[in-house]
């Protein structure tokens, strides 16, 4: 039995059971709501996030942490549920070693770990409470410098995201909020908890 | 809605423990202090052939059976059984003119396993084996299993019934990736060092390793395309195993189980100087290594012969674009081959074994006509208990690769 892909299947099956509660609840109050607009809006995220489990057993200045941003374009019916696509940068990992002792001799050891995520994510938002989930692909990029060599390497794994945000409208077209994230790259097995401000735009509604 | 938040939030911390890897190894059970066989003398290998044989499972058969093989591996006795296809590692040892076996159980395709104790009693065969005679019925070796570190939980009586299935072909079974891959929660990584030298304990008299090339032209024995956690530990190695230098490799990332990556040379050398494999089946995984994989089959048969190895070194050719490189190269038709595709490409390149997918049945008639051009059958990655025995039953291979030459030994010397 392969353990890792079996809990990666219940992972995603926990995530989809999760959105279709939501999304059944949602859609009661799209019923009970008809006039709800369309709208569509972009919005903005910036934070910071930790890998939930490092695998590094390279010695030396290990960091599991790192800027997140955020780039969300999103529509949907009015304020209750939607749809979009999400992209932005994950800063995963990174580590400085000096006088690393290896088979091939000693060398300084510099390298990072970096994702791109693009993924398709549904919504749901009650009051100002909303829920994402996503599925999609990160592009994972890894740079690394050894023995004065840097080789830069990247793959499309596929992933998920689970994020809780709130929303506080300033006006008709903005709004400004936060968000707690978890982004995980099932097939390298990497899980970045997150958290970061938003700054959400309404680019049109009909 | 306050009560839909809750099950929101109470998923959070559920899909973050989902996340975790769950990889877990399976540690192999040992003796405290080297256990009964710290203060023995040892066997020597013409007297350990001696004890080889079919024995009958006079205690023990719930769990393996009514009959058992025995073989000696070169530096280990091994037992095969055919109820849950387990598998004995046993070390050896004499100890006032009885012998000593000690190691552990496992079942091949479960990771369920404990230690083993076994002994042959001066008197029920041990001083008759010590002066090269040959066993008979009278052999009982007696001892006990359990279940992880204990020994004494379960009785196991063996009684020796016969001599073991010497057919006149030299049949090869042959481990899949080194010996066995990390799905099974083998005691050392699939294609290391280590696997390689375990292989015949297993039951494997030869071994199936795949060669691909790092960016810097260093042939390595590494299976996937990209590197990734189900093979190797190392947070930053990503992406396609050739964007990685040799050093890069060796210096960001082990082998699951903390193995360096092995190079072709290293494996050539481990599996010329520390096993008695008999054949090893060098899969390309990319045909850009095959000038420098030729070079060093020749080289390392060479070396073989030199050290008094028999050992054939099988140049892999599994499709078209490693097919076109190998003929391409100077004097290929010298290079010992083995092509898995159709009869005239086998032809075409003077390869000396064909290997198709066991999936396309045994080929009766196929395979007859191969062997009729002095070519060998062998077939992959052979599996099932079932179509194992349904292919010796046809007799239509010279070999069988598995991931569990366990079971291809058992069906195989059992007969």
């Amino acid at each position: 039995m392969n353990i890792t892909s079996d809990k990666h299947l219940i992972s995603i099956l926990v995530v989809l059971l999760v959105l279709s509660s939501f999304t059944l609840e949602a859609q009661s109050k799209i019923l009970t709501n008809a006039n709800s607009n369309f709208k569509i809006g972009v919005e903005f995220g910036g934070g910071y996030g930790f890998k939930l489990r490092s695998t590094n057993k390279l010695e030396g200045d290990y960091s599991s942490s790192g800027m997140n941003y955020t780039l969300r374009l999103k529509w949907g019916l009015g304020n209750i549920f939607g749809a979009g696509i999400e992209t932005g940068y994950i800063a995963i990992s990174s580590l400085k070693s000096t006088s690393q002792v290896t088979p091939l001799g000693v060398t300084d050891i510099s390298a990072s770990l970096n994702a791109i995520p693009a993924l398709f994510i549904v919504t749901a938002q009650y009051a100002n409470l909303q829920l994402f989930t996503g599925l999609g692909y990160y592009n994972v990029m890894s740079t690394s410098t050894v023995f004065n060599s840097t080789i830069e390497s990247s793959e499309w794994d596929f992933g998920y995201l689970v994020s809780l945000g709130y929303a506080y409208p300033i006006n008709s077209t903005y709004k400004i909020g936060a968000e707690i994230r978890v982004n995980n790259i099932s097939e390298v097995q990497i899980t970045n908890l997150s958290a970061q401000l938003k700054l959400m735009v309404k680019l049109f509604e009909w | 809605m306050s009560k839909l938040l809750k099950i929101i939030l109470s998923m959070i911390p559920l899909i973050t423990l989902l996340s975790c890897t769950g990889d877990e190894s399976v540690t192999v059970p040992i003796f405290e202090n080297g256990g009964l066989l710290a203060n023995t003398s040892s066997l020597s290998a013409t007297t350990s052939k001696l004890i080889e044989g079919i024995y009958s499972v006079e205690s023990g058969s719930d769990n393996f059976g009514r009959n058992v093989v025995i073989k000696f591996t070169g530096n280990t006795f091994s037992i095969f059984t055919g109820k849950n296809f387990a598998y004995f590692v046993l070390n050896v040892g004499i100890k006032d003119s009885s012998i000593v076996f000690e190691g552990y159980w496992r079942f091949a395709q479960d990771s369920k396993t404990g230690l083993a104790i076994l002994r042959l009693d001066a008197n029920e065969g041990g001083k008759q084996i010590i002066k090269n005679n040959t066993p008979n019925s009278s052999f009982v070796l007696r001892g006990s299993f359990g279940d992880g570190n204990n020994s004494t939980q379960n009785e196991l009586i063996l009684r020796y019934i016969r001599p073991i299935n010497k057919s006149k072909i030299d049949f090869k079974i042959l481990a899949h990736r080194g010996g066995g891959r990390n799905l099974d929660q083998l005691p050392e990584s699939e294609n290391s060092l280590g696997m390689m030298q375990i292989a015949e304990s297993f039951g494997a008299n030869g071994i199936e390793i795949d060669v691909r090339l790092t960016n810097d032209n260093v042939p390595i024995i590494y299976h996937d395309e990209n590197l990734s956690p189900r093979l190797v530990v190392g947070e930053f190695a990503i992406g396609p195993i050739k964007n990685y230098s040799y050093a890069h490799l060796l210096t960001l990332c082990r082998l699951k189980n903390g193995e360096l990556i092995p190079t072709l040379k290293e494996a050539l050398e481990t599996i010329i100087n520390k096993t008695n494999l008999s054949v090893v089946w060098l899969d390309v995984k990319d045909p850009a290594a095959i000038p420098q994989i030729i070079k060093l089959q020749e080289e390392y048969v060479n070396l073989a012969i030199a050290a008094g190895r028999k050992l054939e070194i099988l140049i892999g050719l599994p499709d078209d674009t490693a097919v076109e490189e190998f003929q391409k190269q100077p004097n290929f038709q010298n290079a010992a081959s083995l092509c898995e595709l159709e009869f005239d490409t086998v032809i075409n390149s003077n390869s000396l074994v064909w290997a198709p997918a066991w999936t396309r049945g045994p080929m009766i008639d196929e395979v007859s006509r191969m062997r009729g051009l002095g070519k060998r059958v062998f077939f992959w990655t052979l599996d099932g208990p079932e179509f194992i025995k349904v292919f010796l039953d046809e007799g239509a291979a010279d070999g069988i690769l598995s991931n569990y030459p366990s079971i291809v030994a058992y069906e195989y010397y059992i007969r």
